[in-house]
């Protein structure tokens, strides 16, 4: 493996495993990790255990054998452990679901680092199935212990690496509808990627479902099951592409690992008239790409970006400064949520509320979302320093802060705040 | 209509009033200090000190360069004080309108005035120490023309308050004689009858000599309802302050003094 000065990083991190794939500059390309040498080296089960009489962390299927063999016990489904903020007890010593997840992330990273002969991480890129906040402060959290600058470190959704990952592919795989279906532990999801004409610029817009329709990875240990298993997939595509024009179609997740095996007919019918292809590390390649583009400092490609974990709304207010009047942008469309996040201060003069305009994306004319200031500006007008924060919980939520500065030494700053929470419909 | 002021970069660095021992961090506060303090703003206000505040700490190079340009010597001050204040946005077009006015009102007025005006801001503020030093000026100088009897006297009588306030009170009584001696008002006679009852001095011949007894009597009928009042709170040196003070800090004390007894009086009684 070659030696890298910076490591370029993608982490998918699943609900039962976890894969890694880093830049390789000098091909322009992503390479997937290999962990090991064994049956599927580029994935590492989400499990942690720790070696009884030592110090020593074990990750992967290291950890089941260790535990199988008495060596100590083991903790998997970490990412379940870590969204329930629960925690697990080794030789004794009780441990958050952050140090576990702090001493997954060490090991499973020290591979990486010795392999590709470096640990200074340019840009790091973690692909999760959903934005759950809990689970992204923990990682965030984890990341820092890690001496890794928060700068360096993002999440993203799988839809969001799926997007970056077809966009990355030639431009007749995504020229019209690109669909992905993903099987795992999580379930069965679709996702689907088509490009938005008509507008300035261009719109990649990609969105997942969970399918209802869906089935444990279980019963496909079992004759029956697989033939089950099978039935299900070839009625769900037939419905479901039938009528669509479709470029391109992925399959991922280690659900589809032997589906030559089992899904004879699943196969025929997706393969008709479609270019069809199996990538283990999609998710993986796709936040690897994602993380280039950070790294450039600018986008791989001309459309802005929406999908899950993406804001759908341009937020602004307008304000005075010296003696023009401009509008102050405060979130804007296709940035990730959870980085968004935009704090000034403001002299009301004049005014009781703050009013934002919020405009949604595709429409024309925005919506005014009004906060009182109340006891913000008891003391009299332009008075009153107000500092205002406005970050977004979910991509289609966000809260406004606002806390009174006083004014300089003339008046003291108060403990008046006034925040109010919003849902974008 | 409103509109919202964007805050400005604040200062690392401050910028210092010493007058006031007040710091400036915004550009915003700049123009409120400005605007609502114009007799501490001397003839050498635009200088490199305030020009590199503007430029390094407030990042207002534009507005820096624009005052370099324009501002040659201190009669250019009050122009480039409305220049300022303009280009910065925080007052409105009629704010800067009036505080024009009030720049040219300032300039027909004679340098005691001025001095006197500062005095008084600074009194206002509090700064007990530095308003008396100006009325001091106006008070001692006797060569200046332009300094009137009737300007001398309330100097005198101002620098008896703000010594009641730093509770000097031998000093009451002596800058009380002074204003007097100047203007020879008796209504200043009252306050110093009050302060040497206060104090317990004798009450000196030479001012009350020739006072009608029914006069004194009255006062003392003053006098002695609010040391009552006092006695009663034991709050005497707070209260006693009124004695010496002007006429509407004298009232807005009073007023706030009973406000405060009558909600006590309602609670008893409920």
């Amino acid at each position: 493996m070659k030696v890298m000065d910076e490591l370029i990083l993608g982490y998918d991190l699943c609900k039962d495993y976890c894969r890694i794939s880093y830049y390789d500059e000098e091909e322009e390309t992503p390479r997937d990790f290999s962990f090991t040498d064994e049956r599927n080296p580029f994935l590492i089960q989400n499990a942690i255990c720790r070696k009884k009489g030592t110090d020593e962390w074990l990750v992967g299927q290291e950890a089941y054998s260790t535990a199988l063999f008495g060596g100590g016990s083991v903790v998997d489904k970490l990412l379940q452990l870590v969204s329930r903020k629960g925690f697990a007890t080794f030789n004794g010593k009780r441990y958050s679901s952050e140090d576990l997840l702090y001493h997954f992330l060490k090991e499973t990273l020290a591979h990486v680092f010795e392999k590709l002969g470096t640990s200074k991480i340019r840009e790091i890129v973690f692909s999760v199935q959903e934005l759950n906040s809990v689970v992204l402060d923990t990682l965030i959290a984890a990341m820092k212990r890690l001496n890794v600058e928060r700068k360096r470190v993002h999440i993203i959704s799988h839809t969001e690496s799926f997007l970056y990952f077809v966009l990355s592919q030639k431009r007749d795989l995504w020229s019209n509808l690109s669909v992905l279906y993903d099987f795992s532990g999580d379930g069965l999801n679709y996702y689907e990627l088509e490009i938005l004409r008509g507008f300035q610029p261009n719109v990649a817009y990609a969105k997942r479902r969970f399918l209802e329709e869906g089935f444990s990875i279980d019963i496909l240990e079992s004759e029956t099951g697989m033939k089950m298993a099978d039935s299900i997939l070839t009625s769900l595509v037939d419905r479901m592409l039938s009528k669509k024009l479709v470029s391109s179609c992925f399959l991922a997740g280690n659900g589809f690992d032997n589906c030559e095996e089992w899904g004879d007919h699943f196969l025929k019918t997706l393969c008709n008239r479609r270019r069809v292809f199996v990538i283990e590390n999609l998710f993986a390649e796709g936040a690897v790409f994602s993380a280039l583009e950070r790294a450039r400092g600018t986008a791989l490609y001309p459309f802005s970006i929406m999908c899950e974990g993406r804001i759908h709304v341009d937020i602004g207010l307008e304000v005075s400064r010296g003696l023009n009047r401009q509008f102050l942008p405060i979130a804007s469309v296709g940035s990730n949520w959870y980085e968004t996040r935009r704090e000034f201060d403001i002299i009301p003069d004049q005014e009781s509320t703050l009013k934002l305009k919020v405009k949604k994306a595709g429409e024309r004319n925005p919506v005014q979302v009004e906060i009182p200031f109340g006891d913000l500006i008891k003391r009299g007008n332009k008075l009153s320093r107000i500092a205002v924060s406005l970050h977004f919980t979910e991509d289609n939520a966000f809260t406004v802060t606002m806390r009174d500065r006083g004014f300089g030494e003339f008046f003291e700053p108060t403990d008046a705040v006034v925040r109010r929470s919003y849902t974008i419909e | 209509m409103g509109r919202y002021i964007l805050g400005g970069k604040e200062a690392r660095l401050p910028y210092e009033v010493e007058e006031l021992n007040l710091r400036l961090y915004t550009v915003e506060e700049l123009c409120y200090y400005i605007y609502n303090n114009l007799p501490l703003i001397g003839d050498d206000f635009i200088d490199e000190r305030l020009l590199a505040f503007l430029r390094k700490e407030l990042g207002q190079e534009e507005i820096a360069d624009k005052i370099e340009k324009f501002y040659v010597s201190p009669s250019d001050q009050d122009a480039t004080l409305i220049m300022l204040l303009s280009d910065v946005g925080y007052y409105s077009d009629t704010e800067l309108k009036e505080f024009q006015n009030r720049l040219v009102s300032r300039k027909k007025k004679t340098g005691p005035e001025r001095v006197m005006n500062k005095a008084d801001l600074l009194y206002e503020k509090k700064r007990y120490v530095k308003a008396l030093f100006y009325y001091w000026r106006i008070a001692s100088d006797r060569d200046d023309v332009r300094i009137s009897q009737e300007m001398r006297s309330r100097a005198y009588e101002s620098m008896a308050s703000a010594y009641a306030h730093l509770s000097e009170f031998p000093r009451v009584i002596q800058t009380l004689e002074d204003a007097y001696d100047v203007s020879r008002q008796e209504r200043l006679l009252k306050k110093l009858y009050g302060a040497v009852m206060l104090f317990g001095s004798n009450l000196p011949e030479k001012y009350f000599a020739n006072v009608p007894s029914t006069l004194i009597a009255a006062w003392d009928k003053e006098y002695r309802s609010l040391t009552a009042v006092n006695r009663m709170q034991a709050e005497e040196s707070e209260i006693m302050g009124v004695f010496f003070m002007n006429e509407k800090e004298a009232a807005e004390k009073l007023e706030h003094y009973l406000e405060t007894e009558k909600e006590k009086f309602r609670s008893m009684i409920e």
